[in-house]
């Protein structure tokens, strides 16, 4: 089963699809996260490079492998004889095959390498849409400085604009993965690392934390949605708005103490764990986890260290009613 | 072959293994205080200011006599090693006591200069001051264990006689002493680099 | 009257060197080939802990979403696998055989510095024991073999977990520096006479580039470990960013070791490879003294290539160009390696034994683990993969493949020296194709996983995303892999006992090692051979004249522990060197260090203390006696 299906052709993203069976929590298409499926000119351009460096590798893995079966075709030996003779013409063939031949090919692949740098490197200009992503133990914080947005685990972004991620951490060191967009930049303490994503097409595109940074390592996943330009100017208008005021639910959120972590806008400011501002209007939770449905909701609030043992988030306890409010009210802020 | 090996007894005409030995632990010592060294280094040259506001410039002077002190005992050290090969027992003493001396008055001078600048800015500071005294730390206990070996083998050879087995120790000693000297210079340049 | 002379110095020889079987000799004994056994002996164990450790790790990842093991087990499993494979079992591994094998091939008694060398192994037992106390407490290191910071700092790792990792790591660096300095003064001052620098057996040459390696690296790893303990336990500062240190240098400082760590183990393991291919060629080894100078120059090239490891950190691009550089550099050297082997095989006539079919195997393997390294190199292309299951892929093909299949080469051409006895060769046929065949199956689908975006140290993943069927192909071939080892394992045992009694020489080999008895006496040699080619053991002649000159009693050397000392160029005598015999101040000093260590480990300063004090002593009473007098 997959989150995303594709609506027409239009690879805008759709809410939740039922989830069918039991066992099978999350899933995703089969090539979600694979760098073999670039969507960019940057991580086409490291794929070409792996497809090109697969060709020679073989072609070198093959004559060794061959000459190796070869041995077995040698008359044998006898222990009691030995050839101790000189043999500078195996020497000079050694040479050659072990050193000079290699030494062409790695010239050709160093100049290869060093022409590609571009395509994959750290924006030179400041042209680039600029988003910054804070890596947390164990989440993703996403903020628009020119849009004034924050949100958490899914970052939208215009398709066809390059866009600048500012890689940053607030405690340890993650890094940042979107296979099929770019290669990864570490988010390291004290730095500013930037890396620039450009997507080619519409479309959900899985990223994965890649620097062990603890625990909760394996579950550190998010989402890049990309979108047509329209499609996203709608999304940052949504996201700007703040929520509605006043549900039974935004009581109990307040009560219990959530807000000392999270912020909703217009209500709390906790900066722990994610903005939840438009909560209800993402996919998953808790960082590709789990889906982001009612049920799967509810679970976590109760009992968080269940669903994602070790992380950060205590469970507290609620009675049935609260909770249902606090659930009705979270679905609300899309 | 046939012609018969004759095998001088006794005859030692390269360096004791003692003394290679010691030479590659001076190698892989020396290693050591170059990462210790590079961190130095490596973390100032990412610093705006270093050593950080509020922390005193290192001092010069009196380090510089200090090691100036300590580097003199080289000396009696070199001294010591080849009185100790011709196997003369009062001379190795004495060039062993001068040198232990030279380096107490070097290891008292720093201990009591560290107390004074651990008070002004502790090493829990900072990183400059992490790196300062850790360096100057790790110097210092290589003086001090110097003096011990050369206390140990005074020891030894009081009885009068000096041995082949002690006359290798105070030559391998005597190459420790040169590296720790050496060292020493290092280690000052290095601490006192902000103030020149 | 010869053969009289002859048995006389032997008896001589005898009463000298003999060691009386007991727990003193036990617990005493210097001599290199019970030490050798016992880093042997002991390294395997490590391995199995290491390899039951992976095979768990193995049977979470089968599936996705499993339940077998949770987050903090999983993480200090992996840590204690990586740092148990690497630290624990093969570099202690190889220095077994270097303690076994290297005084043996340069036809020496003993190493230069015995009771050295019991310390050197005391230390490697007492640290790794400490190390996995860790796990009675449920802290082991848990933040990966390469223990990066700040997630190290007390800060996100409260527990004892990193504290054993650094004293741990420390602890054992005293017994890597000890050893590493003994090889090099062994293998460069007692050398047969005649044996000039360029007469050394490449093996010889392994350990020799590993020992200078491990004395110029370890230190970068030992100041990381020092400077990490200072500030989780006394507030310095080093690697945190609010006090003016940088999560950088420990990356910096520990791949500046790491890196030519991983030639530490890669060296001595292709020496194995060069001690074998000839002997099973029947030839010696074409281009000689290019394998020579490949293994000088890897292991010096080691040390400018280490910030490949870093090239996701965002530093600059002309820093990565650097580096990039250098690592493809140093795959000629490997070049130049695995083609002079096969050269020597096709202008030989081999002879397929055991031992052989692994040297085989690893040309394969460590050809694939050498091409997906230059890969790396490939700044972007590392950038894209790094931190993922290729990386594991080529690590263990690298490690596995490039070190532990020449270490069961190793295993089966040594056996017969070792023991005594010769292993049963249909078993290690048998054991090598499951060996060969779990390997590749568990490890290379691990490139494709790495490609599909799995990245590594996760202890759980989701289903769907392409990785399942591969993840339960490793698995598979994880636990085929253990079957073959098994095999092996208990080929090793049983003929002990129930092996055919080896000859000296079973395989007509061309080194020194196989010109004694299998196993060797405590004294090694009656009469130190000398040595006039490269492969002395061919030279039929030199080893009959070895035997008159017993008879001549010409150096016996029997009237102590005596070996000879050559100069270290051209191997001519210098001196008559004095071997200490037994002491049981290398196991005292141990324990002294193992007292500090603990009483640190949990925070007695004043038992820290009375630590540094019994250290101290126990130097001291190690040097009270000279070795002569007694
Ligand atoms: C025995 C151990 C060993 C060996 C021998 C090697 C060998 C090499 N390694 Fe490997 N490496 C490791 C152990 C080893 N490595 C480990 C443990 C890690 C991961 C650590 C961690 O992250 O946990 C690692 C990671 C690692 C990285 C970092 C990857 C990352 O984390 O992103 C890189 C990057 O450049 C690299 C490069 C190389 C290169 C260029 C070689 C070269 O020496 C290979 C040279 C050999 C050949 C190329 C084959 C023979 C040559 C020919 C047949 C000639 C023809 C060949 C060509 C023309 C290509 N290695
Ligand atoms: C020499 C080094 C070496 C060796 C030989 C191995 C051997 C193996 N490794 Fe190794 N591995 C590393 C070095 C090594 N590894 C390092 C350095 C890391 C990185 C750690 C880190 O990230 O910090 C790593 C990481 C690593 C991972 C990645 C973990 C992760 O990132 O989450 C995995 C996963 O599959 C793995 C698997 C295996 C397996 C299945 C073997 C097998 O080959 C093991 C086979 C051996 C045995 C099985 C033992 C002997 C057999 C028996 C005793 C039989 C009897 C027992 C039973 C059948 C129960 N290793
Ligand atoms: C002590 C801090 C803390 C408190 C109190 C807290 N949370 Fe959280 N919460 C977190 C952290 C940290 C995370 C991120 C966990 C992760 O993914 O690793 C989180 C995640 C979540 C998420 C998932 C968000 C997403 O987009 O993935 C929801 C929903 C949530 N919390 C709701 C609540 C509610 C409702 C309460 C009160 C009943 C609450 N939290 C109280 C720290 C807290
Ligand atoms: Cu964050 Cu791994
Ligand atoms: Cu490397």
């Amino acid at each position: 089963m997959r989150f995303w299906v594709t609506e027409s052709g239009n690879a805008a993203p759709v809410r939740r699809v039922a989830l069918v069976g039991g066992v099978v929590v999350l899933a995703g298409c089969a090539d979600e996260q694979s760098t073999l499926r670039p969507e960019s000119d940057a991580a086409r351009s490291v794929a070409t490079m792996w497809w090109v460096m697969l060709v020679a590798s073989a072609i070198v893995v093959g004559v060794v492998t061959l000459l190796v079966l070869l041995t077995l075709l040698k008359r044998r030996g006898r222990r009691d004889r030995v050839d101790r003779t000189d043999s500078p013409g195996a020497t000079t063939a050694v040479l050659v095959s072990g050193a000079i031949v290699p030494a062409v090919v790695l010239v050709a692949l160093f100049v290869y390498v060093l022409a590609s740098l571009g395509a994959t490197s750290q924006p030179s200009g400041g042209t680039a849409f600029p988003i910054e992503v804070v890596g947390k133990q164990w989440f993703w914080a996403v903020r628009y400085p020119e849009q004034h947005i924050a949100t958490a685990n899914e970052i939208h972004v215009p398709v066809g604009v390059p866009v600048e991620v500012v890689a940053v951490t607030d405690d340890v060191i993650h890094s940042f993965w979107v296979p099929r967009l770019n290669r990864k930049i570490d988010m390291i303490p004290g730095r500013r690392n930037r890396l620039r994503i450009e997507a080619d097409r519409a479309g959900v595109y899985r990223g994965q934390c890649a620097e062990f940074c603890g625990l909760q390592h394996a579950n550190m996943a998010f989402y890049v949605i990309a979108q047509s330009r329209r499609d996203f100017e709608r999304w940052v208008e949504r996201e700007q708005q703040t929520p509605q005021r006043g549900a039974p639910g935004e009581r109990v959120f307040v009560d219990t103490g959530c807000g000392g972590c999270h912020t909703i806008r217009g209500v709390s400011n906790g900066t722990i764990g994610p903005d939840l501002t438009h909560v209800g209007s993402r996919t998953t939770l808790a960082a590709g986890t789990i889906p982001n449905r009612k049920g799967y909701l509810g679970g976590w609030i109760l009992d968080p260290q269940h669903v994602k043992p070790g992380n950060k988030m205590p469970g507290l306890p609620l009675s049935g009613r609260d909770l249902q409010e606090l659930l009705d009210y979270l679905e609300s802020l899309r | 072959m046939s012609e018969p090996l004759d095998v001088p007894v006794a005859l030692q005409r390269g360096r004791p293994v003692g003394w290679w030995g010691v030479l590659l632990l001076v190698a892989t010592e020396a290693a050591l205080f170059g990462a210790m060294i590079a961190s130095y280094f490596y973390l100032r040259f990412q610093a705006v200011h270093w050593p950080p506001p509020g922390v005193p410039e290192p001092k010069v002077l009196v380090p510089t006599l200090l090691t100036i002190v300590l580097v003199c005992s080289s000396v009696p050290a070199g001294a010591a090693a080849a009185a100790g090969r011709r196997r003369l027992p009062g001379r190795a003493s004495t060039g062993l006591v001068t040198t232990a001396a030279l380096a107490a008055v070097y290891a008292a001078g720093t201990f009591v200069l560290m107390v004074q600048e651990w008070q002004d800015s502790p090493a829990t500071k900072d990183a400059y001051d992490s790196l300062f005294f850790t360096i100057q730390g790790a110097h210092a206990a290589h003086v001090a264990a110097g003096i011990l070996v050369n206390l140990y083998l005074l020891a030894t050879i009081a009885r009068g006689r000096i041995s082949q087995y002690r006359m290798n120790g105070i030559w391998a000693m005597s190459l420790y002493w040169h590296f720790v000297n050496a060292l020493a210079v290092l280690v000052l340049l290095t601490t006192v680099s902000p103030s020149l | 009257m010869a053969t009289v002379v002859a048995r006389d110095e032997l008896r001589k020889l005898q009463a000298t060197w003999h060691e009386r079987p007991g727990l003193k000799a036990f617990l005493t004994t210097v001599d290199h080939k019970s030490i050798g056994r016992r880093y042997l002996v002991t390294a395997s164990l490590f391995f199995v802990a290491a390899g039951v450790e992976a095979l768990a790790l193995r049977t979470q990842l089968a599936v996705p979403d499993a339940g077998a093991i949770g987050p903090k087990a999983y993480n200090q499993l992996f840590s204690m696998h990586g740092v148990t494979m690497i630290f624990l079992f093969v570099t202690p591994f190889l220095s077994g055989f270097g303690n076994f094998i290297v005084p043996l091939q340069i036809g020496a008694r003993d190493m230069a510095f015995p009771r050295m060398n019991a310390l050197s192994y005391w230390t490697y037992l007492a640290s790794g024991v400490f190390i996995y106390s860790s796990f009675l407490v449920g802290e082991a290191p848990n933040d990966g073999w390469f223990n990066y910071t700040p997630l190290a700092e007390k800060a996100f790792t409260p527990g004892l977990n990193i504290d054993y990792y650094n004293l741990g790591l420390l602890f054992l660096a005293i017994s890597s520096t000890v050893g590493s300095i003994n090889f090099i003064v062994t293998i460069l001052k007692l050398r047969a006479p005649g044996m000039s620098l360029n007469r050394i057996p490449l093996f010889c040459w392994g350990i020799l580039a590993q020992a200078f390696s491990l004395v110029f690296a370890l230190p970068a790893l030992s100041a990381a470990n020092i400077f990490l303990e200072l500030q989780r336990r006394f507030g310095f500062h080093f690697f945190d960013h609010s006090h003016g240190g940088d999560p950088l240098l420990w990356q910096h400082l520990f791949w500046i070791f790491g890196h030519p760590d991983v030639y530490i183990i890669f060296l001595p393991a292709i020496g194995i490879v060069s001690s074998v291919v000839p002997v099973f060629a029947r030839r010696s080894l074409v281009a000689h003294d290019w394998l020579v100078l490949a293994t000088v120059a890897t292991a010096f090239l080691g040390f400018g290539v280490w910030v490949h490891h870093m090239f996701a950190t965002g530093l600059p691009n002309v820093t990565f160009a650097f580096f990039a550089a250098t690592s493809v550099i140093i795959a000629i050297p490997s070049g130049v390696q695995v083609f002079g082997w096969i050269a020597t095989i096709l202008k030989g006539h081999p002879v397929i034994r055991s031992p052989m079919l692994y040297v085989l195997g690893f040309l394969v393997v460590f050809v694939v683990g050498g091409v997906t390294g230059v890969m790396f190199a490939a700044i972007p292309f590392d950038q894209q993969v790094t931190d993922s299951y290729f990386v594991v892929a080529h690590f263990h093909y690298v490690l596995f493949g490039g070190a532990v299949f020449p270490i069961f080469a190793g295993i089966h051409y040594w056996y017969p020296k070792l023991v005594g006895r010769m292993l049963d060769e249909r078993l290690a046929t048998w054991s090598f194709w499951l060996f060969f065949v779990g390997f590749n199956l568990t490890f290379f689908p691990m490139h494709v996983t790495g490609l599909l975006g799995m990245p590594r140290r996760i202890y759980t993943y989701h289903p769907g995303l392409g990785w399942d069927t591969l993840n339960l192909l490793s698995t598979i071939g994880a636990f085929t892999l253990a079957v073959g080892i098994l095999g092996t394992m208990g080929n090793v045992l049983r003929s002990a006992r129930r092996g055919e009694p080896a000859p000296d020489d079973p395989w007509g080999a061309n080194t020194l090692e196989w010109a004694t008895s299998s196993p060797p006496p405590h004294f090694n040699f009656a009469s130190i051979p000398v040595v006039r080619s490269q492969d002395p053991n061919w030279d039929v002649e030199d080893r009959r004249e070895d035997r008159r000159r017993l008879a001549r009693a010409e150096l016996t050397l029997s009237e102590g522990h005596e070996t000879i000392g050559t100069s270290w160029l051209d191997g001519d005598i210098e001196e008559i060197h004095e071997s200490p015999p037994e002491s049981p101040w290398p196991l005292v000093l141990t324990l002294a260090l193992a007292w500090f260590f603990t009483a640190f480990l949990t925070g007695h300063w004043v038992l820290a203390a009375i630590g540094i004090g019994l250290t101290t002593a126990a130097v001291g009473g190690w040097n009270l006696r000279e070795p002569g007098e007694e």
